[in-house]
């Protein structure tokens, strides 16, 4: 499903204003600091937030469209979201979130669980599935809410700071894992994040936003080699640690096999 | 015991200043002595016989069904009710909900004779009531169920209502982008999460309709095995024997005291100090 | 005279008994009395509850006796008045009774007062005494519960005093019960022994007596004794 959207929308003194296309399959990461929209963004491209001039338009069908009058509810924009803090049902468990939004879209019990416990083996939890949130990580959970956000097989895959609840190792292996799954099945990502290295691990392009603006978009090579602020140029320094930019090898993005992170010193 | 050596001495740590105790003392006796008073004054010797006539049986029996269908009438209205006061913000909430929750203030003799003006014969919807249905409202035990209904139904409003405002409505929100309808969203995710308000809620509102006297007694009148509930039956029995007055009235404060005993604090509210500790 | 005292009145005596305390109090302007109306049954059960009552008059015999069995009255009762009953209806007679045997009409919503209160019993000997058979839907509290609901159109009939459909002033109308099968209801008052200001009680209760009280009852429709 492809994303066409100009998205603009006023919350208190903050306005955000982008313009926003996303190919079909393609891995678009939202990058900026707190406070810049980032998530607000997500909101209003899965329908939790109206927006109030403009358009989203996803694979030719208008979502959302205050001229005239347009709104579908989030249930019916067939868009799987994490959220920063996994949202995870509490008085469900793992196999049960996951089976979740099968459920809910009329899938039998028996072939929801059967799913379910299928898409928890895949992101390595298999032994957790009768666990109750409270009983998992912080890790473990954002995995399970990740299998629940697949589980439905979406055609478009949001993603809020999915990597917040891991620590650097966790997030390495969150990264790869994220990575072959989108490998194998392709499903167009809007990738919400403030770590640039998400972005050059799983981004084909890089949007940033600041301050509830666009200050560029492009490949992370491009904004790599011409940042257009002093700002951005920072952020991606910042990310590749004392070498900067010049001690950067930059991966082979078609190798799933390679890890990102293994050719730079971090 | 649970009740260790560091178990007592960090509730020693949190124990309020004498002066805060004493007062509080003070309010436990002004709630005990009533009870204590009523446990001494009943005729033990006869309390048996006296609970167990005809007429008490038969008050006891109508109470509880008929407390027990306005508490099934508040959960199936009163849910909805609190669901749209709660998150859906239309023009002119404020009024609607303050004329929802009107009857938790106003006397309820009040609303018995406000009952009459809807539904009585005379009232808005009494004649129509009979033309469609056959139905007269006073001096039937469904009237009884009326007025404990209005009387009750708005403790229950107000829990559920209260508990619905403190959820964070970001599971709502994930469960919706997985594609669960609003109330698909609302039964499988909500309702569970707020289910100790829906119980304590519901709680309130049963021991509410049970005790309901003034509404009931105005607008459904006073019938033995009609409409002859428990607290119109302790009222009655004042005058003719006061010993089955003590006796059914020890029985009423008996059940209440059981069901709020049965609402741990957990479900009236946050957990406290004490507990977490 | 002076002080005040507390009357403890039954609900029938409530129009006559308010004009008699004000001309009382005319009279008398030291005084000052508060009365307190209710069900004769409810009353008697204040009193003996310890009700800090100074005087007590019931629509019936029974409940002074009440009083008076626990030791609660000075002397014995006065009988000052007497009332009879009616069948009560709304104005305009809607339900078309013209008798007790009226009552029995399918779909009547006939209502009393429980047998504890005086005209509770009153009107179920009336109707034995008639040999009528008829189900009320409610025992009310008191009689002026009746007359409430049947003014009001909720319920079809009961059976009242005299004085009370009187007191309507028109927006009831009262169906005469034959002489025959009727009950003549006799009033007694008293001074209620744990009173403050026994003096000032029975002068009260005096004034009521007096040819001024009975006429003031008479013009409420309360016959002599």
């Amino acid at each position: 499903m492809s994303i066409n959207a100009v998205v603009q929308l006023q919350q208190g003194e903050f306005i955000l204003d982008v313009e926003l296309t996303v190919g079909e399959g393609e891995v678009l990461a939202v990058v900026g600091p707190n406070g810049s929209g980032k998530t607000t963004l997500l909101r209003a491209i899965c329908g939790l937030q109206p927006i109030h001039s403009g358009f989203i338009s996803l694979h030719d069908r208008v979502v959302d469209n205050p001229r005239t009058n347009t709104f579908v509810f989030p249930e019916h924009r067939h868009s799987g979201v994490v959220f920063q803090d996994n949202s995870l049902f509490p008085n469900l468990s793992a196999r049960e979130n996951v089976a979740f939004g099968l459920r809910a879209q009329g899938v039998s019990r028996s072939e929801a669980r059967k799913r379910a416990t299928e898409w928890i083996a895949r992101v390595g939890l298999a032994d957790f599935a009768d666990r109750r949130p409270s009983q998992l990580s912080g890790g473990q959970a954002q995995r399970i809410a990740l299998a629940r956000a697949l589980a439905i097989e979406p055609q478009l895959l949001l993603l809020d700071e999915p990597m917040s609840a891991f620590d650097a190792g966790g997030r390495v292996e969150m990264r790869r894992d994220l990575r072959a799954h989108l490998a194998a099945r392709p499903i167009t990502t809007v990738l919400v994040t403030h770590d640039p290295l998400d972005a050059f691990a799983l981004a084909d392009r890089v949007l940033v936003l600041e301050h509830g603006t666009v200050t560029q978009v492009g490949s992370f090579e491009e904004l790599t080699l011409h940042p257009r602020s002093g700002h951005i140029a920072d952020m991606i320094g910042n990310a590749f640690g004392q070498d900067g930019i010049f001690g950067l090898a930059l991966p082979d993005h078609d190798d799933p096999d390679t890890p990102p992170e293994g050719q730079i010193g971090a | 015991m649970n009740r260790t050596p560091s178990r007592t001495r960090t509730v020693a740590l949190h124990r309020p200043p004498v002066a805060v105790l004493a007062l509080a003392a003070i309010a436990i006796a002004f709630f005990a002595l009533p009870f204590i008073g009523l446990l001494w004054r009943v005729p033990w010797s006869d309390a048996w016989s006296l609970l167990t006539t005809d007429a008490s049986l038969t008050a006891l029996r109508l109470s509880l069904e008929t407390s027990i269908a306005a508490t099934l009438i508040s959960v199936m209205f009163g849910v909805p009710l609190a669901w749209v006061l709660a998150r859906y913000g239309f023009p002119g909430r404020r009024i609607v909900r303050a004329l929802c929750l009107l009857s938790l203030v106003l006397p309820p003799v009040v609303g018995g004779v406000a009952l009459f003006a809807a539904y009585g014969r005379r009232g808005i919807l009494g004649d129509a009531l009979f033309e469609w249905f056959g139905l007269r409202l006073p001096f039937s035990t469904a009237g009884v169920v009326l007025a404990q209904t209005f009387i009750a139904m708005p403790f229950l409003v107000l829990t559920v209502e209260a508990a619905l405002r403190g959820l964070d409505p970001q599971n709502e929100n994930a469960a919706r982008t997985l594609g669960a309808s609003r109330w698909y969203a609302f039964r499988r995710v909500t309702l569970p999460a707020i289910r100790p308000a829906l119980i304590a809620g519901a709680a309130l509102a049963w021991a509410r309709a049970l005790g309901e006297f003034g509404a009931t007694i105005t607008f459904a009148g006073n019938l033995p095995g009609r409409t002859q509930t428990m607290p119109l039956s302790v009222y009655l029995a004042l005058e003719s024997n006061p010993g089955q007055a003590l006796v059914l009235s020890v029985l009423m404060i008996g059940i209440s005291f059981a069901v709020l005993l049965g609402l741990r604090d957990r479900w009236l509210g946050q957990p406290t100090s004490s507990d977490r500790v | 005279m002076s002080g005040t005292i507390t009357v403890s009145a039954t609900a029938s005596l409530q129009g006559a008994f308010t004009n008699i305390t004000a001309a009382f109090e005319k009279a008398n302007p030291n005084a000052s009395i508060t009365i307190n109306f209710a069900a004769s049954s409810t009353l008697a059960s204040q009193i003996m509850s310890g009700a800090p009552i100074d005087v007590f008059a019931s629509a019936d015999e029974a409940n002074m006796a009440k009083v008076s069995e626990a030791n609660l009255i000075v002397g014995t009762a006065t009988n000052f008045a007497s009332n009879s009953l009616e069948i009560i209806v709304r104005k305009g007679n809607p339900s078309k009774i013209t008798s007790l045997a009226d009552l029995t009409k399918p779909g009547l919503i006939y209502i009393t007062c429980g047998p504890e209160v005086p005209i509770g019993r009153y009107s179920a000997q009336v109707l034995k005494n008639a040999n009528v058979t008829v189900k009320p839907a409610s025992f009310e509290p008191d009689v002026k519960g009746i007359v409430a609901k049947v003014s009001a159109g909720e319920a079809d009939a009961g059976i009242v005093y005299t004085t009370d459909v009187a007191a309507t002033n028109g927006a009831t109308v009262g169906i005469v019960i034959p002489a025959s099968v009727n009950v003549i209801a006799k009033y007694p008052i008293a001074t209620i022994s744990t009173s403050k200001n026994q003096s000032l009680a029975q002068a009260w209760i005096d004034f009521v007596l007096s040819a001024e009280g009975r006429s003031i009852l008479q013009s409420y429709g309360f016959g002599a004794l």
